[in-house]
């Protein structure tokens, strides 16, 4: 405060001269300068109050002089202040209100700059502090994170100590619970340890086996000390062979040995692993000799078994094909089927057909023989179809048929020649019954003439040889008849027709002009059938003649019955003539067989050798039940598809 | 028939023919009898003008050269002669010639009878029979 006083009363001092004498500053134009007395009234200004709109002179207001309302209202009051020490004051005035300002403002900056030195001090401090912080901070967490992470790898360390050794466990619960054989030994054989399968495989307890010697259990090493010897042989070593069980018995082993090595790298344990392979060498051996069996088959079947692809190239083929083509299994393998064919449009074919219906049987080719010649075969096959039923391939089985088509081709030649000599056979009999009956005709003609034209010139006896000769040459002549009959029958089939079988039997009884006396009777009525009709009369013709001839009643009675059973027709034709003996039944069919001497009863012996062949050609039976004494009865059947229209 | 045109037996065999024709005379047929031994002789004679074209003809079938059936074709082929009459006279019981022979045309099919009276009956029974018969000129 001393001081602004100071500075006010320089100021004061300074400037009463200044204001005093106001024309020295008159012509200050960039500022005014009033001089007023102490009541304020305006004593001077200078030029400098017109640039604020007053004029010097014409304001010599003698007024009193508010600095401020009076600038600020009313510059004119400004000109009536009067006196320069009241401007002077007012200047003072002003002057020290600035210098306090001044003051104020420089306290204040001092006491801004003041509190900011403080702020700016703490400030600096606490930053210092806070970087020294940071740094503490950061170390320790720098350390508290290393610690965490021995932390955690101790953590992780000891978890995975724990998982080792349940692992460890579970690697020991396996190998106790393994089927497969496990023991352990040391490097000198000494058993060490072997689990249960191990030991129950040989028929031992674990106990038994632990500290023995493994040689024990080997037969074929017993006795050798030496084995464990070179110890490298223990790695990886797989090998088979026979472990004797407790009880004598020998089983085969697969097995699997591992050294074990210890930190400095030295074997101390062998490590085996053992399986009981006795069973599967069993089922092993006998697929091998199965399949050797099938090779064996396969190699030596004379059939040929082949396997080729839907493009027809061979996979397999069976090395019979060698006897047919000459070319071998291994030559033909990865080749063309067709190429073994003799025409391969006929495999084209043959393909085509098994394509069609998936199995063909006995299939009829020929292969391409040795010397390009053909050889006749036939195949069996099936296409194979894939899961999508697309062919895969065939397998099939070709056949040679050269010597069975040998054997149809003479069998076809025999018919042949039988069938030619069956027709010359039949030419013959026509031949004989034509050639022969002739001369006989004619033999018999003359006879009669000779007889008719000199018969009186005969005496008894020649008139006797006469009708003799004359009966000798019509018996050879039914005999000529009998023949062309009979050959008739077999190389003849007549035309099939509908009738009444009732009707036929008593239609052929009246063309045969029976005696009064002899009767032939219908017992049940006969069906109505589809035959050759002649052939039927002939059968009834016959077999009623046949009751006629050997009639030995005054009267004679033949009754005609039928019966039908499931596949026949089955007839009866019985009369009440003497009958036939037993030993004489089989007799009455053959041809040319009578009973009685031709002189004694005229017959031929053909009449039932026809029926029978009628009869038999036609897929029937006929067979006789009689007695003597008891009449005979002849049975026939006929099939119903034989003897029905369908 | 004709009692004075001449009947045409064609047969090979010397008896049979001997057969017809006292069989013939048995009958007492008026009628002349001519023999040709197959169909060729038979054709010579026909086809001979100076002959007088016969009323009937008795024919064998199994003869040499040609036989009866041949015969048979080539008549039924001319005009001239195929109208005559052709009875079968024959030991062939055979279906098939039976057959062949209706199918020319022929006038009856007879078997040639071992007894000789039944023969004559046949010839007996041809004649009648042919007697009543109207033939075309």
């Amino acid at each position: 405060m001393k001081n602004r006083l100071i500075i006010l009363l320089i100021l004061f001092l300074f400037l009463i001269p200044l204001v005093s004498n106001a024309q020295i500053i008159p012509d200050l134009s960039d500022c005014f300068v009033i001089s007023a007395n102490i009541d304020t009234a305006v004593k001077l200004v200078n030029k400098g109050i017109s640039d604020i709109g007053f004029s010097r002179n014409d304001r010599p207001v003698k007024r009193r002089f508010n600095p401020i309302k009076d600038f600020v209202d009313d510059p004119n009051l400004w000109l009536s202040i009067n006196g320069q020490l009241v401007m002077i004051a007012v200047v003072v005035i002003l002057f020290f209100i600035i210098i306090s300002f001044v003051s104020k403002l420089r306290n204040l900056s001092r006491e801004v700059k003041n509190t900011s030195e403080v702020y700016k001090k703490l400030f600096t401090n606490q930053t210092i502090k806070l970087r020294k912080d940071n740094k503490q901070y950061r170390e320790e967490i720098e350390e508290l994170l290393k610690l965490e992470k021995k932390f955690r790898n101790l953590q992780k360390f000891n978890e995975d100590l724990k998982g080792l050794s349940e692992k460890q466990k579970q690697l020991q619960e396996a190998v106790e619970n393994m089927k497969l054989g496990v023991t352990i030994t040391d490097v000198e054989g000494l058993i060490k340890y072997t689990n249960p399968a191990f030991s129950k495989m040989l028929g031992y307890k674990s106990s038994d086996l632990i500290g023995k010697k493994m040689n024990i259990l080997i037969p074929e090493v017993l006795g050798e000390p030496n084995t464990y010897k070179n110890k490298e042989v223990w790695q990886n070593l797989v090998k088979k062979n026979s472990m004797m069980k407790k009880d004598g018995n020998l089983i085969s082993i697969q097995s699997l040995s591992n050294l074990i090595y210890n930190d400095r790298g030295k074997p101390i344990a062998i490590v085996t692993s053992a399986e009981d392979i006795t069973e599967r060498s069993k089922s092993e051996e006998s697929l091998i000799k199965s399949e050797e069996n099938f090779r064996r088959i396969f190699d030596n079947i004379q059939d040929i078994y082949y396997e080729v692809d839907i493009d027809g190239t061979i996979k397999e083929i069976s090395p019979s094909i060698k006897f047919i083509t000459g070319i071998t299994r291994e030559e033909l393998i990865g080749n063309k089927m067709a190429s073994l064919y003799f025409d391969v449009k006929q495999r084209n074919n043959f393909v085509s057909a098994l394509k069609r219906e998936i199995n063909v049987n006995d299939y009829e080719i020929a292969l391409k023989g040795k010397d390009n010649t053909s050889v006749p075969c036939t195949i069996t096959a099936k296409l194979i179809l894939d899961q999508s039923k697309i062919p895969s391939k065939i397998i099939g089985s070709v056949r040679n048929i050269t010597e069975r088509k040998r054997a149809e081709d003479k069998r076809a030649q025999s018919m042949k020649e039988l069938k030619i000599a069956n027709k010359e056979l039949t030419d013959f009999a026509y031949i004989t019954s034509h050639d022969l009956t002739s001369p006989l005709r004619a033999i018999n003609t003359i006879a009669t003439w000779i007889m008719s034209d000199y018969g009186d010139k005969f005496d008894d006896q020649g008139k006797e040889q006469m009708n003799l000769l004359i009966g000798r040459a019509k018996r050879m002549h039914h005999l000529i008849d009998g023949i062309y009959e009979y050959t008739n029958i077999i190389n003849f089939n007549g035309e099939k027709v509908s009738f009444d079988m009732n009707k036929l039997v008593k239609d052929t009884a009246g063309k045969m002009k029976l005696q009064d006396n002899f009767f032939v009777e219908i017992k049940n009525q006969l069906p109505v059938v589809y035959f050759e009709k002649t052939r039927m009369e002939q059968i009834f013709e016959n077999l009623i003649d046949n009751a006629v001839k050997f009639m030995d009643k005054d009267k004679g009675l033949v009754t005609i019955g039928c019966q039908e059973t499931r596949n026949n027709w089955e007839f009866s034709v019985a009369d009440n003539g003497p009958g036939i003996a037993k030993k004489y039944q089989e007799k009455v069919f053959q041809i040319f067989q009578t009973l009685n001497t031709r002189d004694e009863l005229e017959s031929t012996g053909i009449g039932l050798a026809i029926v029978n062949k009628i009869i038999t050609k036609h897929n029937g039976n006929i067979w006789i039940e009689s007695e003597p004494g008891k009449g005979t009865t002849f049975f026939f059947t006929l099939p119903k598809k034989e003897i029905i229209k369908k | 028939m004709k009692s004075n045109k001449p009947i045409l037996v064609i047969d090979d065999d010397v008896i049979d023919s001997m057969t017809v024709k006292r069989a013939i005379k048995d009958c007492n047929y008026t009628n002349r009898v001519d023999f040709a031994r197959n169909g060729e002789e038979a054709f010579a004679y026909l086809n001979n003008e100076e002959n007088e074209k016969p009323c009937i003809i008795l024919l064998d079938l199994n003869m040499p050269k040609m036989n009866g059936i041949e015969f048979l074709e080539i008549l039924k082929k001319n005009e001239r002669l195929k109208r005559i009459p052709v009875i079968i006279l024959t030991t062939s019981r055979s279906d098939q010639d039976r057959l062949k022979a209706y199918n020319l045309g022929v006038a009856g099919y007879m078997i040639k009878s071992m007894d000789y009276s039944e023969f004559v009956e046949v010839m007996k029974t041809i004649k009648s029979y042919w007697s009543i018969s109207e033939l075309p000129e």
